[in-house]
Formats: C-alpha cells, sequence, structure tokens
C-alpha cells in the first residue's frame, strides 16, 4: 500500500486473498476444474492417511478452480485416504471455501469491523439492491456472485470490496454503482461465443 | 515408567491420583456423579457438551470441564457447587433450543441420557424459547434411520465410526446452528452397519430400524451372552420380552470387546426367527422326508446307530466349530465312550487345523499364544491372510487404535481386499497363497543374524529347518509373493526392532492358501526370534467360528482328547476312560478329510453331522454330496434345512445362538458364558440335551450340569505345554497363476457362511446373489452396476447380480461362498488353491 493510496479516492489493489485476476471466473467442467484435479492427483502424500494436508490442498484447489466442486472433495477424499464427508465438513465450515463455482465476479464484501463501522452496512445493501443477489447467491446469468468475507484486511481504505482478488476501497454508492456498471460491461464484451449458455 | 503420584482435593476430600490423567476419569472412579453427554471412554477427550464442569477453586479458573482438564499436584476441586449445578442446567437448556420435545413418543424414551439428565437438573422448568430448524430425516439407509433435529451434535457417532471404526461415514458440516450431521455428499450410509453410532447416541437422532419395539425399556428382560459369530466371543446386551428378541447391544464395560459390535453381531440374529428355521424332526420314509414325532425321530436315530456298534461299521461324527464347548465335548464322549468310535472332527474347521497341525507341533500347544490385549499393546503386529476387517471386525477395531494412538507397527501380508492397507507400515498385497514363501523368506534372512541364530540353536530342530531355509532366496521369494528384495529388507528390520510381536492368522474358508503351513511358519518364525514365550508376543489364530479354540479343548478332533491331549497316547486315554468309565478307542480316528472319501466309497455305517453342511458349504474337492449319499445312515442335527439335511435319514432340530447355554472359547482362550437370551421359535432341545438323551436310549448317562462341569474342570487344564520344536520346511512352491480375476470368496463384513444368509437384515445390506467387482474392471469388462453376470471357471458357472465395488482390488472379484448353486465356493475346485474366474455379461 502506498501513501498515494491512503490519500482518498478509490483504490484498486489484490487483496492477497485469492489471486485471480479480474478476468471471467470458471464454470464447472472447464479447464480450470480439470488443472484443479490434476493438482489433486499430483498432491504430495503422507506415509499414513491425516487431515495435516487438507487445508493446504483445499486452499490450493480453491485457487486454481474458484471453489471446491464436490466431486473434487470425493477426490481429495480419496487422495488424502479420509471419507468424503470428513473433506465436506471442513469446507462447509470455513466461509473462504464454496463448493459451487462463483459468478464470473466474485464480489466479496467486508465483514471487518471497520468497514462494518464506516456507514453501517449500507455497501451490503446497496450491492444487493443493484444485483438483486443475497448472501452466497449466484446471478442467474452467472456473472456475479456475492459473499461475505471475515475481513478482507484492507481497514485503512474501508469500506472494501473485493472482486475476483482485487480491492476496490472507499466505496461511496455512486462508486459503487459505477464499478458494477463497468463490470457488466467488461462482462458483456469479454464473455467468449458460446461458453455457459 | 513410574507413575506420578499427586494430591487434590475433591468436595473436601482429600486423594491421589496419577498426574495427567483426565479428571473425570478420577472423579468417576471416585464414585463421584460427573454428567456427560458426549463423552466416551474410547474417544480422545471432546469437551463439547459442557455438562461435566466443575468447580476450580485452586486459583486456575473457574469452571473447567472435567472431561479434558488433567489431573495436577495441588488441585481443588467443587463437583456440586451451586455455580457448577446452574451451568450444567443452563447448558441443557441450550441443547434444548432446537430439540423437539416429543420424549413420551420417542423411541428412545426411557433410555435417553439427554432426558435422563433434563429430569435430573429440573429444566423443563425454566424451558427458554424454541429456536427450531427444521433438519430431514433420513430414512433411506437400511438398519439405521437418522433424525438429525434430534441431534444434540455431540460427535459421538462421527468420532467412533472415525476413532473406533476407522470408517468415518458420518461428519458435520456447516456450522452454527445449521450445523448437522452428514454422511459423504448427503448419501444413504455406505459404512458397515456396526450401528456402534446407534448406541453412542445419548439422544434419539440415531435408531436402529430392526430395534424399534413397541415394548418400553424398562418392560425387557436382559441377559448378557456371547455372540456366536466370529471368534472374537463378543459380549452381547440381549434384551428381550416374552422371549423374543428387542434389541443387541453391548455395554462399555463388555469385555473383550468394550461396547463394540460388528453388523453380525448386532444385526444378524434375525435369522433366528427365520421361516426356514426346522420346527420339528424329519425322518425318511419311502425315499421321502416326513415330519416326524421326537420320539420316532430319536428312535430311528438310536437304532441306526445300535445297529452300526453291534455290526461294527464305522461311525464318524462331525461337529460344527460353533457347538458350545459343553456340547462338544459331550459329542466327542457320545462318540468315542458310548459309540465307542475315534472317528470325530469339526470338519475341516480351518482354525482348527491351524492350531492343531500348525501351532501345535512347533510350540507345543494346540492354542493361540497371545491375546487381544497383547494385540493392543504390542508394537509390531503382522496380520496374514486376510483383513480381519472382514472376518474379525473386533481385532480390526484394535489395531486401528493401537495404529492411531500408539504408532503401533503393522505389517499386512494378503492377497485379497480389505480396508486396514492405509494403516499399514508394510502393506503386502502378496500373491495368493505365497504367505508361506513369505514367512521363510523372513525366516531365511533373520536367521543369518548371529544372535538370533545362536539363541535359536538350542531349539529342536533348528539345523535342519535353517537348511531347509536355504532355497527360499530373496529371488525365490520376490518370485512367489511379488514382494521385492527391498521391500522384504525393511519387513526384516521391522520384525528385528520388534519389542513385542503378534503374529495373527486369519482363517475362514475361500481364504487362498493353506493355513496349517502359515500357522506352522508363523510359529517357527516367532520361535526364531525368542518370542514365542514372551510375555506380550506371540501368536494369535483367528478361527472363523465361535468355538474353533473350544473345540479342540474340548477334544472333538480325531487326533485330540479333551485338554489337548493326543488320543495317541494311552496315559491320557487312561486318564478318560477313569472319569467316563468307558473303554476309549486307540485314536486317531479319520479326519473329515478322509472320513468323507471312505463315506463315498460306502465304508461309513452312520454318518452324523451337527450343524455341518458339507454338500453346501465345503469345497468340491470334498466330494460331500457323494460322501453323504455313500453312507448308510446319515444323522443331521441343523436349525435348518440344509442342502445336507435334504439327503439326511433323519434330521434333528435344535436350538441355536442366543437360544443357548453353555460356553465358547474365544480366540484368545477365554471362556466366555452363553446364557439363553431369547426362546426358540418351536421347542427344540439344545445340542447337548440331543447327545443326552441318545446316550441315554444307548443304556448310557452323559454328565449334565455340575458334574459336567467337573469333568471338564478335571480334564480342561490339560497337560504341560511341549517345548517349541522347529519342522522341516517344504521346498518352495512354484509361484501360483491364472488368467481372469481372482475369486475372492472369503468371509465378508456382512456373512460368513451358510447361517446368515437367513438374516433379512444382512440380505438387506449385502445381497448374497451379488459379486463386487472393482470399478476398473468393470470398466474394461463393460459391467454395470445391477447387471446379472455369470462367473465362469471351466466347466462351472454361476449367475449373480454385480455390483460396482470401489473396496474391491483390481483384479479380483467378491462373491460369497457356498458350493451349490449361487456361491462363489461352487467355482473352487479346492478350498486351497487361488480361484480364478472369468466374468461374463450374460446378454
Amino acid at each position: 500500500m502506498t501513501q498515494r493510496d491512503l490519500q482518498g479516492g478509490a483504490v484498486s489493489l489484490p487483496t492477497g486473498v485469492d489471486r485471480n485476476d479480474d478476468g471471467a471466473a470458471p464454470r464447472p467442467g472447464d479447464e480450470r476444474e480439470d488443472r484443479a484435479r490434476v493438482a489433486v492427483d499430483d498432491f504430495p502424500l503422507d506415509p499414513r492417511p491425516s487431515r495435516d494436508r487438507l487445508m493446504p490442498l483445499l486452499c490450493l484447489v480453491d485457487e486454481i478452480a474458484g471453489c471446491v466442486p464436490e466431486s473434487i472433495q470425493e477426490r481429495i477424499a480419496g487422495r488424502l485416504g479420509l471419507s468424503t464427508v470428513q473433506v465436506q465438513s471442513v469446507v462447509s465450515f470455513y466461509p473462504a471455501f464454496r463448493s459451487s463455482p462463483p459468478g464470473r465476479f466474485r464480489l466479496q464484501i467486508c465483514a471487518g469491523t471497520m468497514c462494518g463501522a464506516s456507514p453501517a452496512t449500507w455497501l451490503l445493501d446497496a450491492v444487493t439492491e443493484i444485483t438483486g443477489l443475497g448472501m452466497g447467491e449466484v446471478s442467474d446469468d452467472g456473472a456475479f456472485s456475492l459473499e461475505l468475507r471475515p475481513c478482507l484486511g484492507a481497514c485503512a481504505v474501508a469500506p472494501a470490496l473485493g472482486v475476483n482478488g482485487r480491492l476496490h476501497g472507499r466505496m461511496t454508492p455512486g462508486l459503487v454503482r459505477g464499478l458494477l456498471r463497468e463490470l457488466r460491461a467488461r462482462d458483456r464484451g469479454d464473455r467468449p461465443r458460446g461458453r455457459n449458455a | 515408567m513410574s507413575k506420578d503420584i499427586v494430591t487434590i482435593r475433591v468436595d473436601g476430600l482429600e486423594g491421589e491420583a496419577e498426574r495427567g490423567r483426565p479428571l473425570l476419569a478420577v472423579l468417576r472412579e471416585w464414585g463421584i456423579e460427573v454428567p456427560t453427554l458426549c463423552h466416551d471412554d474410547r474417544l480422545l477427550p471432546y469437551g463439547g457438551c459442557r455438562l461435566c464442569l466443575v468447580a476450580r477453586r485452586d486459583g486456575a479458573g473457574a469452571l473447567v470441564p472435567a472431561c479434558s482438564t488433567a489431573v495436577e499436584h495441588g488441585m481443588v476441586i467443587d463437583t456440586d457447587a451451586p455455580e457448577v449445578i446452574a451451568a450444567r442446567r443452563r447448558q441443557l437448556q441450550l441443547l434444548l433450543l432446537d430439540h423437539p420435545m416429543e420424549c413420551p413418543v420417542c423411541v428412545r424414551r426411557g433410555e435417553c441420557r439427554l432426558q435422563d439428565l433434563v429430569l435430573r437438573y429440573g429444566v423443563p422448568d425454566a424451558q427458554l424459547p424454541f429456536l427450531r430448524q427444521p433438519k430431514p430425516r433420513d430414512e433411506r439407509s437400511p438398519l439405521i434411520v437418522r433424525d438429525p433435529e434430534k441431534c444434540i451434535l455431540c460427535c459421538r457417532c462421527v468420532r467412533l465410526c472415525d476413532e473406533v471404526q476407522g470408517v468415518a461415514a458420518l461428519g458435520v458440516v456447516e456450522r452454527g446452528l445449521s450445523a448437522r450431521i452428514a454422511t459423504s455428499l448427503d448419501g444413504p450410509l455406505d459404512c458397515e452397519f456396526c450401528g456402534q453410532c446407534v448406541d453412542a447416541c445419548p439422544a434419539g437422532a440415531l435408531v436402529a430400524r430392526p430395534f424399534t419395539s413397541e415394548v418400553p425399556p424398562w418392560q425387557r428382560t436382559v441377559t448378557l451372552t456371547t455372540c456366536s459369530f466370529c471368534s472374537c466371543g463378543c459380549e452381547l446386551t440381549v434384551e428381550s420380552h416374552e422371549g423374543r428378541l428387542q434389541q443387541v447391544r453391548a455395554s462399555l464395560d463388555a469385555r473383550p470387546n468394550a461396547g463394540k459390535l460388528c453388523a453380525k453381531g448386532r444385526f444378524g440374529w434375525d435369522l433366528l426367527g427365520s421361516d426356514e428355521r426346522l420346527t420339528q424332526p424329519l425322518v425318511r420314509r419311502e425315499g421321502r422326508l416326513h415330519p416326524a414325532s421326537w420320539k420316532e425321530a430319536l428312535s430311528a436315530t438310536t437304532a441306526a446307530l445300535h445297529a452300526a456298534r453291534d455290526r461294527g461299521d464305522a461311525i464318524v461324527g462331525l461337529g460344527s466349530t460353533r457347538l458350545t464347548l459343553e456340547d462338544a465335548y459331550l459329542f466327542q464322549r457320545l462318540l468315542r465312550s458310548v459309540l465307542g468310535t475315534p472317528h470325530v472332527d469339526c470338519g475341516p474347521g480351518r482354525g482348527v487345523r491351524a492350531l492343531v497341525e500348525g501351532v501345535l507341533p512347533v510350540l507345543g500347544v494346540p492354542r493361540s499364544t497371545a491375546s487381544f490385549a497383547d494385540l493392543a499393546a504390542s508394537d509390531v503386529v503382522m496380520v496374514l491372510r486376510a483383513d480381519p476387517t472382514r472376518t474379525h471386525p473386533l481385532v480390526k477395531t484394535e489395531l486401528i487404535a493401537a495404529v492411531r494412538r500408539r504408532g503401533q507397527r503393522l505389517i499386512l501380508a494378503q492377497a485379497l481386499s480389505g480396508e486396514l492397507g492405509p494403516l499399514a507400515e508394510h502393506d503386502l498385497a502378496i500373491a495368493p497363497g505365497s504367505e508361506v514363501a513369505l514367512l521363510y523368506g523372513l525366516a531365511r534372512q533373520l536367521a543369518g543374524d548371529p544372535r538370533l541364530a545362536a539363541e535359536a540353536h538350542a531349539v529342536e530342530g533348528f539345523d535342519a529347518w535353517r537348511e531347509g531355509l536355504a532355497s527360499y532366496t530373496t529371488e525365490a521369494v520376490a518370485a512367489a509373493t511379488g514382494v521385492t528384495a527391498e521391500t522384504l529388507a525393511k519387513v526384516v528390520e521391522t520384525l528385528r526392532d520388534a519389542r513385542a510381536l503378534v503374529v495373527v492368522v486369519v482363517t475362514g474358508h475361500g481364504i487362498p492358501g493353506d493355513e496349517v503351513a502359515v500357522a506352522r511358519a508363523a510359529s517357527e518364525l516367532l520361535v526364531l526370534l525368542g518370542r514365542s514365550g514372551q510375555a506380550g508376543s506371540g501368536i494369535l489364530v483367528l478361527g472363523e467360528k465361535a468355538d474353533a479354540q473350544g473345540v479342540v479343548e474340548a477334544g472333538m478332533h480325531p487326533a485330540l482328547l479333551p485338554g489337548g491331549r493326543s488320543a495317541g497316547d494311552p496315559e491320557a486315554r487312561a486318564l478318560c476312560s477313569s472319569l467316563w468309565g468307558m473303554p476309549v478307542p486307540a485314536g486317531p480316528g479319520w479326519s473329515a478329510r478322509e472320513a468323507l472319501p471312505r463315506s463315498a466309497a460306502g465304508e461309513v455305517g452312520v454318518l452324523y453331522l451337527v450343524g455341518r453342511d458339507p454338500v453346501d458349504v465345503w469345497p468340491q474337492a470334498f466330494a460331500a454330496r457323494a460322501a453323504v449319499a455313500g453312507a448308510s445312515f446319515v444323522i443331521v442335527q441343523d436349525a435348518f434345512l440344509t442342502e445336507t439335511a435334504r439327503a439326511a435319514d433323519v434330521v434333528l432340530p435344535v436350538a441355536i445362538l442366543l437360544e443357548r447355554e453353555g460356553s465358547l472359547v474365544n480366540a484368545e482362550g477365554v471362556r466366555r458364558p452363553l446364557r439363553r437370551a431369547v426362546r426358540p421359535p418351536a421347542a427344540v432341545p439344545l445340542d447337548g440335551e440331543l447327545f443326552g438323551e441318545i446316550a441315554a436310549r444307548l443304556g448310557a448317562r452323559l454328565p449334565h450340569g455340575e458334574a459336567l462341569e467337573r469333568e471338564l474342570a478335571s480334564l480342561l487344564a490339560g497337560p504341560a505345554p511341549e517345548r517349541p520344536r522347529f519342522g522341516v520346511p517344504p521346498a518352495p512352491s512354484a509361484p501360483v497363476s491364472g488368467t481372469g480375476l481372482l475369486l475372492d470368496a472369503a468371509p465378508h463384513l456382512f456373512h460368513s457362511g451358510s447361517t446368515t444368509r437367513h438374516s433379512a437384515s444382512l440380505n438387506e445390506v449385502a445381497p448374497v446373489v451379488s459379486v463386487a467387482i472393482a470399478a476398473a474392471d468393470a470398466r474394461r469388462l463393460g459391467v454395470v452396476e445391477g447387471e446379472t453376470v455369470s462367473l465362469v471357471n471351466g466347466d462351472r458357472e454361476i449367475l449373480l447380480r454385480a455390483h460396482v465395488d470401489r473396496r474391491v482390488r483390481a483384479g479380483q472379484v467378491v462373491a460369497l461362498w457356498n458350493s451349490t448353486s449361487d456361491g462363489g465356493g461352487a467355482l473352487a475346485p479346492d478350498d486351497d488353491a487361488p480361484t480364478y474366474v472369468e466374468v461374463r455379461r450374460s446378454r
């Protein structure tokens, strides 16, 4: 974070939470899920079954595929010598993991103390109103998904909104509206033909 | 390591306790009531339910959970202070926030731990507003119904399934108020159906469907008895009402099982009420079996025995390894002393053969020398021939606990599918039937150790034995077993490092290889390592049926009199004849393997089969059908009209399993009581009562009650064990191979043989007419789930329904053993050699 970032106005930073680019996130069965499968099959093993390697592997899969689908949870269980429900248990415990693919733009609202304190919960309300999404939902066209993150670690620029791993700080109602409009436009333009019918 | 004893003060009284032990265990030992819902002695402390809160008065916190607090010096504990009671009550109120209050109609009424505590702490007076979360009932699984709304999330089921059973079919998903117990991908239960989760549930969230009863618990009769399926000898708590079975469970202080049971031991008992049970005797008249009175049937039986005895025709008695110790003793006594025949055996009792022909010649005793406790406490365990997960589930749970908690090093050497592989330090998927080559290969390397060789040198036969090992070179062993030189060397190191070593020999029909040779080689390996007489080490032969060890002790064996005495020993015979008041014929008599061909050749006057069904259960090589047809007169004593009974001259129905009294000797040599827990469907006698009646009709008396116990007491102690000695190893046999898939017809978790086929509960979990096949093989052969396939070996063919199962090893198919129409045994030319079959789609 630089001095300039702290001086006001909208900022856009990598969150470090999620290293995806601003580009389109995957849909089921696409190439990223295949890569995640390969990553599971290649993941180094402990000599005996143990849960010690579960978290790193879940993080790796989430990083590659943007989610941990049930079919991959089963594969992870097989690889680590666990039962599938033991993997589900961990995936469903952490809000950071999801089992279905997020929208192409994964909107993450910071639920940290600072973001929540700066004019209350208007950011969440605004995003919900504009996109029509409830918590954890994906829009029908697959463009947006909405989730609450415990803290994005950007208190200095609160309130903050994460979009596919980039952080948009010092949000105002106008900035949110503009950002979402821009994302929508980029989604129409960028979307490869034939995908996600 | 000496125990560190410290002083603590509880409720004003001072006492001593071991530092570091869970406070809860100490409090309970001292007789102090501490309520718990999530605690289970078999599990790691969890600290979830917060009902075991006690007050600490020594300045280290206020309320602490006793289950997860370790004893420290100078602790001052108050277990019934007002704030403790208040905290417990509050905790119960929170649990009830989300609990349906339908106790009067709940299936758990009267045996609900939660209800007990709510009544004890008086919560209903202070119920908080409900915050109910609707959660659907899961009725899709066989035998077990899940009702998540009644769940209090103590997670005992989840933890037992993982920590004890090693299955982890259940887990907690979501969090907070939405947290719930779930199955993998929310499917039906895919597990061992041991039912431990149901016993552990402190509320009504898990219900065993077969045990839902109209009769409330307080009206049931409770009987402690012993399971008669495998040779673990688990204690059962059987609840009955007017002689009818209501529920089977196991209490936490049950030994050896500590509350654990398997699907057979918990749910298999419905076979007792099967419509196919025989309720009255059958007698053959004009070529057909007709129902007859007991008088008529017994007259026919005794007339045939009388005539055969007078004519000097051979009388052969073959009894089941599931007979009680007492009944097996009476059976051999009837045959030897009343009928004067030495030909008594337990049929091809595989566990018995391993003990008598494998262990006895080497270790000098026909019994296992290690116990289940040794299995749990030793640092190295070697399991041979089959995975006890499927054959002896209690042993599996002991191994899981030992490996996970104490880092026990497990060596598995078996060819068939199993579940323990991931726990093993060495999981040797050896070629079928190659255990002997492996053991002698290991022995050859270990005998090269000068220290071991010097000590073993004193044992009789060592030099000849060692010479015989020379041909078991690393290359020969690798060729026979598929185990590489590198792996073999690692196993040698593990065995050499063992402080206490238990070698487990699993027996059962359909396991390829010769159990006698394996038991012998394993015994010799123990002698070489100096572990044969050492406490905590030894061999553990797991007999396939409940009383495999007991029938040996009882002398139901052609070469052995009671107490393991040799039938060829005149002194032993003199002892028995003085006690029995009648001469004992010179032994050894014919074994089942010898007797059946003789019977087929017309040399047998009376063939008396007790709980034995050779036509259906014995391998083709025995030509059992011809043997039954060839005997002049065939008596079958059984609970069902078996294939053999259909060909008999007289069929005598008997009480079985939970309907019996007496005792069983389990695999570790502990005599365990059997008490009649349910009433037979008709007035059928016990096996021993029939032996007594037949003896009486032949003019002799067999002892019963205290007289029988006195006789057993004087004989069972047996002679002192002989000194260990080595035999001569056989030359390595050529590696086996075959085309097609290896047939695995060994016992599996849900069916052990012919009897379990009558259990509707077990059939619901595992239909008998199915063949399990690995996914890879199914894909390759184009076989889909549920379709009918034919299994072919030469000119033999059986039709079964295909079941694709991830647990099956590639290259193998699993089918239940039996030798008639639909069993894998029908394809096996004999029981020792591995059988390979071709799987064909029938369309």
